[in-house]
């Protein structure tokens, strides 16, 4: 009893206790909820909003590169990669095996990148959106794909001007040739935006988006080069390299009036969209990057040298022979069938007409070396042509005071110097167009994204190289060349008139002239009274033949055609019935 | 006197149940729908909420006395089960607390505290405790089962049966003193339990201790209740609408549709929302109150009064979690969290607390006889006189 008393005692007081503790519990909640809620709303919605939002990088388009007439080179893709977690597949086979045929890739591989133990797998890193979306319509669990912050290159071409062109990698980044070269301006400014993801940072559709930095897509590039010219010039360069199992090739297609690049082939040549598989070695432009000893083709510098220095002219007269001794080495002619006898006397025409070393050699020693040197210089021999290309090679012109006694002479018909292909074809660029030397160059115009031009390029005039009487006699020499000396009849082109020169030079290596290796080459234009293409052919250790012109001079009579008709210029209607026959064996 | 069953029916207690049920399905649903694997959840417990109101209008017409005589064999049924899923349970989330029963499973705890309540109101209601010596006996008898289910590893729930317990001591031990005692004892105990290695996992501390300073481990125990209170602070005044909440539907918070309901609530519904959701649970709880003392004998007054204590602890743990004022013990919000075990006991109780409620003004027939032994409460003494 003395208990029950006591609960009716103190039972009230509890239910009170009781009833306080359940208000103070209530306020306590709500004060927190408003507390939370609305006095720290903001700040913790701005919290919740932080953790959403990510910064990522946005997509800047990287600039396309057309030809000269707007034909588009290469261009960019935007691209997705796909990704997999292999333990969220349904069927590992299956979706691989239906993977494998959209990407192009192999089942097993997929599959064994499936087994890894791991929850990410890339399935395909870049792919183009149209490919993406086919990986999108498969709807596989556990494949996913992700937006990429680069583009993929597309070749329109394929292998066309490859070597000119250059590659990118992974990110788009220029490695070679014009894209590395314009790699700035091509590549445009990543963009920066802040977006909603989730707690694995994948961004939410329809989340809210905030640019904090527009990307701005990267200018493109309008190139001298000409798309059919250049294909044509590639083609035929190809077929003769593959005729005489030459190492290599290069022939250059150039305005001499403005310096452009209209072609410049090279073989080997690669897929840019594949560089991997070629040897670096096929990746670089040999018409910059690779410097030789020019051989006869050189013949034109001297005799430029010899006219300018007034030591010689037209009417001077040098003895024929074929040997020469000169500081106990002997120099020969070519045993080519233009050999100059023994007793006669022979012009500075002869000289170059039929390529005569030791002719070539006794000008040279008749002006002397200062007089060669600073003709070689005037032409830029020795510096880089400051062509818009990478990796250029300046060549090497060794300063007179360290010549041997036999430079002169060997100088004198190409040898002991050494410069690239496209030095030289600027060097007969002067001579075609009245002896003025012009930079060089492959890149015309430069377009914003919205395709207006910003930047034109108008020729640049580096100087004068000869006088304008010196090349017009000199153009005289080269026209004899193709008419009667060692140009007839391959570097004629049927209904044109052509004027150049042959050259066929030894080849060095590692310090020696390497015995029976030869680079034959052409360096001529079309038409030869008024020059409207410069074009040089260059085959190096060509085998079966090795002279310039047998198997440099077809070249470019093949190309100098092409690059007429091209232009609509149409030979006279008799012309057009006889072919050039590509391959025409001329004086062995 | 005797009145029709719906006049004496505790209305808004029911009412408000079913009200806070629907609100809780529309929120299973918010959190789920993006999620494949559980959008069946909102379906699934809406045929639960249904049970549950089956379970409620059954309970709410059995004699509350009944579960008094009922109270042993209960007690065994449940220690059986318990002890049962030690070795056989099912697991999820590391923890062992399912029984497969056919295609559902069930989770013995969650009656467990409607037994518990049961017992220990039977045992206070015999009266024969005049010592605090006496209290040995209904200690014990929740001590096991607590150990039981603290096994498993739930401590929620141990949680839970200790509040039920300990408001059942604060309305039945005739001396508040040893009330007292009891409290001291139980503090110190769980100071020990808390400082001690051996009886909590490494993670049930972590949480313990964490919500006192969330910043001690973001990424960790932290995370939970760091993201649960971003996500209700976004919410605001209004919320972000429904299906809306940021932070909810794209998984920062995690376990949304059960324990972190509320973040989806006061997310999506902003104070507002949860403000409307509060005040429904004080209607449940006054109604559940109003039913201890119709009680008209000891035995209904205790069993409310830890009926009451259970749905009270509850809420104030689950939402006091999820605004970073409890620690997180994975207990289920009352009538919102997905779940069919609790939400069918949630009804049980409310079940049991309408038929003690509806019997107030009952004339009693049984048990009118004198008292044959000093005991307290036999009688409604105490209630009667509280309610006056």
């Amino acid at each position: 009893m003395r208990a029950r008393a006591a609960l009716v005692r103190t039972a009230p007081r509890r239910a009170k206790l009781a009833f306080w503790l359940f208000v103070f519990v209530a306020a306590f909640l709500t004060w927190r909820l408003i507390q939370i809620q609305i006095v720290q709303g903001r700040v913790l919605a701005k919290e919740a909003l932080d953790q959403r939002a990510q910064t990522i990088e946005v997509f800047a388009r990287r600039g396309t590169i057309y030809d000269r007439s707007r034909t588009p080179l290469v261009r960019s893709l935007e691209t997705q990669s796909v990704y997999a977690d292999p333990t969220e597949l349904t069927d590992k086979k299956a979706d691989a095996a239906k993977l494998a045929v959209v990407l192009g890739r192999k089942q097993e591989t997929l599959v064994a990148s499936f087994d890894e133990p791991t929850r990410f797998v890339w399935v395909a890193r870049k792919v183009p959106h149209f490919v993406a979306d086919r990986v999108r319509a498969l709807d596989l669990q556990g494949v996913n794909l992700v937006e990429e912050q680069t583009g993929i290159r597309f070749w329109t071409g394929g292998r066309l001007a490859s070597t000119a062109l250059g590659f990118v990698g992974l990110d788009e980044n220029g490695l070679s040739g014009v894209e590395y070269f314009y790699d700035r301006l091509l590549r445009g400014t990543t963009g920066r935006k802040m977006v909603e993801t989730d707690p694995f940072q994948r961004a939410i559709p329809f989340g809210q988006q905030r640019v904090i930095e527009a990307a701005r897509p990267g200018d493109s590039l309008v190139l001298t080069l000409d798309a059919y010219l250049q294909y044509e010039t590639e083609r035929y360069l190809r077929a003769q390299v593959k005729t005489y199992h030459a190492r290599s090739g290069t022939a250059l297609v150039l305005d001499p009036h403005t310096g452009e690049i209209l072609a410049v082939a090279n073989v080997p040549d690669f897929d840019p969209a594949h560089y991997g598989l070629s040897k670096p070695d096929a990746w670089r432009d040999r018409a910059v990057t690779d410097a030789y000893e020019p051989g006869s083709t050189f013949k034109l510098i001297t005799a430029a040298a010899a006219l300018e220095s007034g030591k010689v002219t037209v009417k001077s007269r040098f003895p024929a022979r074929d040997r020469l001794e000169v500081n106990g080495s002997t120099i020969h002619n070519a045993e080519d069938g233009f050999m100059a006898g023994t007793g006669g006397i022979e012009s500075l025409e002869d000289i170059i007409a039929y390529s005569h070393n030791v002719g070539a050699a006794e000008v040279g020693m008749a002006i002397g070396r200062d007089a060669e040197y600073r003709t070689i210089r005037k032409f830029g021999f020795g510096d880089p042509t400051r062509v818009d290309l990478p990796g250029e090679n300046p060549g090497i012109v060794p300063a007179p005071a360290d010549w041997s006694g036999t430079s002169l002479p060997t100088i004198s018909f190409g040898h002991g110097v050494s410069v690239t292909p496209l030095a030289l074809a600027r060097a007969y660029c002067a001579i075609a167009n009245g002896g003025i030397l012009i930079r060089p160059r492959i890149v015309s115009a430069i377009l914003d994204p919205q395709g207006r031009t910003v930047y034109h390029y108008s020729p640049e005039i580096e100087g004068r190289a000869i006088s304008a009487k010196t090349a017009a006699i000199l153009q005289r020499y080269l026209r004899q060349v193709v008419l009667r000396g060692t140009g007839n009849p391959t570097a004629r082109v049927p209904g044109y008139t052509t004027a150049g020169k042959t050259g066929t030079a030894q080849v060095v290596e590692n310090g020696h002239y390497a015995p029976g290796e030869y680079i034959a080459s052409f360096v001529g234009y079309i038409p030869a009274e008024a020059p409207r293409y410069v074009i040089l052919v260059k085959v190096e250790r060509p085998q079966g033949a090795i002279y310039g012109s047998v198997v440099a001079a077809p070249v470019f009579a093949q190309i100098a055609r092409a690059a007429m008709l091209h232009a609509g210029i149409l030979p006279p209607p008799q012309a057009r019935l006889v072919r050039p026959k590509p391959n025409a064996k001329a004086h062995a | 006197m005797d009145r029709p069953w719906y006049r004496s029916f505790e209305w808004s207690l029911a009412i408000a149940c079913v009200l806070i049920t629907l609100i809780g399905i529309v929120c299973i649903y918010s959190a789920t729908f993006h999620d494949a694997a559980a959008a069946t959840e909102a379906k699934k417990q809406a045929v639960y909420g249904l049970m549950g109101l089956g379970l409620m209008a059954g309970f709410a017409f059995v004699d509350y006395r009944r579960w008094q005589r009922w109270a042993l064999p209960l007690y065994l049924v449940m220690l059986v089960l318990l002890a049962f899923i030690l070795f056989k349970g099912n697991t999820a989330h590391g923890a062992v607390r399912w029984i497969a029963l056919g295609p559902f499973q069930f989770q013995p705890s969650e009656p467990a505290k409607l037994i518990i309540a049961i017992v220990v109101a039977a045992l206070l209601a015999r009266g024969t405790y005049s010592r605090i010596q006496d209290l040995f006996v209904p200690l014990l008898v929740v001590a096991v089962p607590a150990l039981l289910v603290l096994k498993q590893p739930d401590l929620g729930t141990t949680l839970v049966l200790l509040a039920i317990l300990t408001a059942q001591l604060y309305f039945g031990v005739a001396n508040l003193l040893d009330f007292a005692i009891y409290l001291v004892t139980g503090a110190v105990a769980a100071t020990y339990v808390i400082t001690s290695e051996k009886i909590l996992k490494p993670f049930q501390k972590a949480r313990l201790l964490v919500f006192l300073d969330p910043k001690l481990d973001p990424q960790g125990a932290g995370y939970s209740l760091n993201q649960s209170k971003i996500a209700v602070g976004n919410g605001g005044l209004f919320g972000k609408g429904l299906f809306h909440g940021t932070q909810t539907q794209l998984n920062f918070v995690p376990e949304h549709s059960t324990d972190f309901i509320f973040t989806v609530l006061g997310e999506e519904l902003g104070f507002a929302g949860a403000f409307v959701l509060l005040a429904l649970y004080a209607v449940v709880i006054v109604g559940g109150v109003r039913a201890m003392y119709a009680a008209r004998d000891h035995f209904g007054f205790l069993l409310a009064a830890g009926l009451v204590a259970m749905i009270f602890f509850h809420i104030l743990v689950n939402v006091g979690m999820t605004i970073g004022i409890m620690p997180i013990t994975g207990i289920p919000l009352p009538f919102m969290s997905y779940g069919g075990s609790a939400i069918l006991t949630d009804y049980a109780a409310i079940g049991i607390l309408l038929n003690i409620a509806m019997q107030k003004d009952r004339l009693i027939f049984e048990q009118t006889g004198e008292p044959e032994r000093p005991r307290i409460g036999r009688k409604p003494l105490a209630a009667r006189a509280l309610v006056r």
